[in-house]
């Protein structure tokens, strides 16, 4: 059986908020579906949900599949009299793409916006230049402190209230960094038999604000060798040109040679590389060393590591966009390596 | 009579006949404006779902070449009566397509005074032979400088990316189709509302508050009530409204600016503190008592905006349009205006119309034969 990708519950997956540190929802619904395929699963303190299979009992290296749970998003950080939000953002959010961007706001996903100042009383010389996020504001319609008390505490999370939508033969969504890595990881293990080599899959907490989940898993696992599924730029614009689009869209899943955070390890990486030649996937090289992934953290727990990334374009942003036939290439390419376990040297070299 | 919610049953007025019909109440119709096309030069969406709700409301509707529209309730007993116009634009900000790129990406102008600020990642909707969803680009952070990230790239630096391939894109947009953003409406806590293009389609929805205040009520003046189209590029709908319709008085709605951080307060008002009225050298002063006096009578809630010359709004270009037309400004005070996140408490739309429609009333031939200062000789002015 082949994999496939339930693109119904990736949709699902990318609605639902869960900004680092407030994975909870989206935890939920990834247990709810991998639950009939465990073993041993467990939340660690943090909030990461690990699953192993014969992890101690079981022979040859131990392997762990990760993929993150948050999200990029906006944390309230106090309440003006007017009933307006301060917030700080949640991971790296390029300022400019705030004003104006539709919210979900709190426990209660309330509908908010960044307020802007209107452009007609901004001094000229002030027009092209982003605003600060410390000036800018959430828009709740309270008015005054006490109704936004009502329904807003500091610490509460925002999301952007973009869909999960087709885009032309693309799909947008937000949070496809990293619900799209989840999602590739689950098609694969469904479509394989109960593993009977020593096996994690780990969905990590609060990677966009420093891999924090993702050293705390690394660590209790003592894993030999990571394969970290996530999600890499593709800047295929019009007048981007050569290494500079980093990956792009529809030429497959991109494999690691280096990014910001890590050297891949060269035996592993060259495994998933073999596999998806022999299969007819296709995959590309990510072209440009930019960008840091939970890999870091399982390397510096000595576990050799891969990084399988989907091209997306717009990454930390309400629409962020991909093409599904990459997303179920790099399905495909998990599966067929998976279902190889173990490998020949030869394959390695 | 099945009664549908976020609708009003509409006794028709005697002229009419004892038919009874269904329009939607102002919120109901201010959400479906709010998804209803309409950038300047292309509100034909809009005005078609106007022509059918204030259709039921009204005796006579008109229109012009350009895509004005108008629907007109007839002074009492077909008495010669005053000719009263309320208007408001109907047209919001967008954008058009310039030129079609290899890989699904398209240029684009600005309509109307864009807010590039705001723009970056925001979703749009590009009215092509079909509806075509588009996502205004960004470039990623590793493309960009820490101080590149502090500069608003110009409109010409933009794309769209439509995710279409090249043959459907070719097949489903051409240069000079429209767009807009694609943002809203979504409800806010306490009656506000929020999405792109409430500016003005709020002002809309405020005379169809009034249209359906005034229900059953005879008028005194023949009131048309204008949704005008073409502000956002320059005021260019209202001109020849005013010179079909050559009103002797009319009161313009827009929306104005709410306070909110980083505006300066002296040029704004309160959100949810009612309509602002314009006071100043190119308002009509006795047209802005009649309104202030009606208010006080009410009880509404009513803010002031002073405006030393051009208020950049049609009523600024209505006040010359005809003759000299004694022209009146009421704004519903808005946040964020020319951003997608614009936002009014729906509370100053409704009080806006109840005002207007009881204004409407109050305008009867002798207070509108004191707008012309008769000197001597018997009457030949217009």
């Amino acid at each position: 059986m082949t994999p496939r990708i339930d693109t119904e519950w990736l949709a699902e997956l990318c609605d639902l908020p869960g900004v680092s540190g407030d994975e909870g929802r989206v935890r939920d619904r990834v247990w709810e579906r991998v639950r009939p395929l465990a073993q041993e699963a467990w939340i660690d303190p943090l909030g990461s949900l690990v699953l192993t299979w014969n992890w101690r009992s079981g022979a040859g290296p131990r392997l762990v599949l990760a993929a993150h749970l948050d999200e990029v998003g906006l944390i309230v950080t106090g309440i003006t009299p007017e009933g307006l939000l301060c917030f700080e953002c949640v991971g790296g959010i390029d300022a400019r793409i705030l004003p104006g961007c539709p919210l979900r706001v709190g426990r209660r996903g309330i509908p908010g916006t960044v307020a802007l100042p209107p452009i007609h009383l901004t001094p000229h010389d002030r027009r092209d230049r982003a605003a600060d996020v410390e000036d800018l504001r959430i828009d709740i319609g309270a008015d005054g402190t006490e109704q936004a008390q009502r329904v807003v505490s500091p610490g509460d999370r925002a999301v952007f209230a973009s869909r999960a939508a087709p885009l032309g033969r693309l799909f947008k969504a937000k949070a496809l960094d990293d619900r799209a890595g989840v999602v590739a990881i689950v098609a694969a293990l469904e479509a394989l038999p109960r593993p009977q080599l020593p096996l994690a899959v780990a969905f990590t907490v609060q990677e966009e604000i420093g891999t924090r989940g993702a050293a705390a898993v690394a660590e209790s696992l003592g894993a030999d060798a990571a394969v970290i599924l996530e999600t890499t730029t593709a800047a295929d614009l019009p007048e981007v040109t050569g290494r500079r689009r980093v990956t792009r869209l529809g030429a497959g899943p991109a494999l690691t040679a280096q990014d910001a955070g890590m050297i891949a390890g060269r035996s592993w990486t060259a495994t998933l590389a073999r596999a998806a030649l022999e299969a007819g996937i296709p995959f590309q090289w990510k072209e440009a060393a930019a960008g840091g992934t939970d890999g870091a953290r399982f390397q510096g727990e000595a576990a050799e590591v891969a990084v399988v990334s989907l091209p997306c374009r717009y990454l930390h942003a309400p629409c962020s966009a991909m093409d599904p036939g990459d997303l179920d290439a790099e399905a495909r390419l998990l599966w067929v390596w998976l279902s190889r376990r173990p490998w020949k040297e030869a394959d390695r070299a | 009579m099945e009664e549908r919610r976020g609708c009003v049953r509409i006794p028709r007025h005697a002229e009419i006949g004892g038919e009874c019909g269904l329009a939607l109440d102002g919120r109901a119709l201010l959400r479906e404006l709010l998804t209803a096309g309409g950038p300047s030069g292309a509100e034909g969406a809009a005005t078609d779902l106007l022509r059918r709700e204030w259709g039921l409301l009204a005796d006579e509707v008109g229109g012009d070449a350009l895509g004005n529209l108008w629907v007109c309730r007839r002074a009492r007993g077909g008495r010669p009566a005053p000719t009263v116009a309320f208007a408001a634009h109907v047209d919001v900000i967008g954008l058009i397509v310039t030129r079609i790129l290899p890989g699904g990406f398209l240029r684009f102008a600005p309509v109307g005074g864009l807010d590039l600020r705001s723009l970056l990642s925001r979703e749009v909707v590009l009215f092509g032979r079909r509806p075509v969803p588009a996502v205004v680009a960004t470039l990623p952070p590793h493309l960009t400088t820490a101080e590149g990230r502090r500069r608003i790239p110009p409109v010409d630096e933009l794309v769209l990316d439509t995710g279409l391939p090249d043959d459907e894109l070719a097949g489903a947009v051409r240069p000079g189709d429209r767009g807009r953003l694609a943002v809203g409406p979504a409800d806010l806590l306490g009656g506000r509302l929020c999405g792109a293009g409430l500016d003005n389609r709020a002002g809309v929805a405020a005379l169809h508050e009034t249209l359906l205040a005034l229900r059953g009520h005879d008028l005194p003046c023949d009131l048309h009530v204008v949704a005008n189209v073409q502000e956002e590029v320059g005021l260019r709908g209202i001109g020849p409204v005013g010179r079909r319709l050559r009103p002797a008085a009319a009161v313009v709605v827009d929306v104005g600016f709410a306070a909110q951080p980083g505006a300066p307060a002296h040029l704004t008002a309160a959100a949810g503190g009612g309509p602002a009225l314009a006071v100043g050298p190119a308002l009509h002063e006795g047209l802005g008592a009649l309104l202030r006096g009606e208010a006080d009578r009410l009880g509404i809630p009513l803010q002031r905006e002073v405006v030393a010359g051009n208020s950049s709004t049609d009523a600024w270009a209505l006040q010359v349009a005809a003759g000299g037309v004694a022209v009146g400004l009421l704004s519903v005070p808005l946040r964020s205006m020319h951003t997608p996140g614009e936002t009014v408490d729906y509370a100053d739309v409704a009080h806006t119309g109840a005002l207007l429609a009881s204004a409407a009333q109050a305008m009867d031939p002798a207070w509108a034969g004191r707008l012309v200062t008769r000197l001597a000789g018997g009457g030949e002015e217009p």
